[in-house]
């Protein structure tokens, strides 16, 4: 699924470089976004 | 110097330049989801511009691209800026749907006094999409009795006022003096 304003994430990453946990879940949540392919809010829902 | 975001010449470029810009292209995509859902052919543009905005945001914002404390900093200055604009041209919008509502005109009565038939046209203008011309500016200035700072944004982004400081700071002539007032992002 395109991902749009991914820099909002990656600044967040930056701005929280110490914080291990955050960064590791912002990875995860891109990496949710990019490889799976929502139709709509529905099919996100249901994961 | 652009006062608004110009999205036909931005998709005219094929690439998003800097980070003023892409914060501009985000508001605009916001507002295009709206438009585009009573006018179709802005599906199209909207859909570009996202081309666009992914490509800027893979060239410059991906996991691996450098990001030091210079780029963070431009990048916070570039979204107070565009949401600077962005409440301007919202701000800008009431205020002319206010005094048309006063003189009972609709946007399409405007739109015939400006010589816009379109009537998406003239919503992409009210809606800060297109940019008004200065002409029409005028026109709205005179007819509908409002301040001209209130129709043409003055405020000049970060780069321009470093230069304008730099170009003054040469001439060295103490009568020529910006208050920080002068600027209005500080």
């Amino acid at each position: 699924m395109r991902l749009i304003n991914k820099k909002a994430l990656e600044k967040l990453k930056r701005k929280n470089k110490g914080n291990a946990v955050l960064v590791k879940e912002i990875d995860v949540l891109i990496g949710d976004f990019e490889t799976n392919d929502w139709k709509n809010q529905t099919q996100l829902k249901s994961g | 110097m652009k006062t608004q975001f110009d999205i036909e010449k931005v998709l005219d470029n094929g690439k998003i330049q800097n980070e003023l810009d892409f914060e501009r292209a985000l508001i605009m995509d916001r507002k295009l989801r709206v438009l585009s859902q009573e006018n179709p052919k802005l599906k199209v543009v909207r859909k570009n511009l996202r081309d666009l905005i992914e490509d800027y945001e893979t060239r410059n914002w991906s996991a691996d691209s450098r990001i030091n404390e210079k780029k963070l900093r431009e990048s916070d200055l570039a979204e107070i800026m565009a949401e600077k604009e962005r409440l301007f041209i919202y701000n800008r919008k009431e205020l002319i749907k206010s005094k048309l509502k006063k003189l009972n005109l609709s946007q399409q009565d405007l739109g015939a006094i400006l010589g816009h038939k379109s009537k998406s046209y003239m919503s992409e203008l009210i809606n800060g999409v297109s940019p008004f011309s200065l002409r029409d500016l005028v026109i709205i200035n005179r007819l509908l009795k409002i301040d001209l700072t209130d129709l043409v944004p003055t405020f000049l982004p970060h780069t321009e006022q470093v230069k304008i400081k730099s170009s003054i700071e040469k001439l060295e002539n103490p009568k020529l003096k910006l208050s920080k007032d002068d600027f209005t992002l500080a």
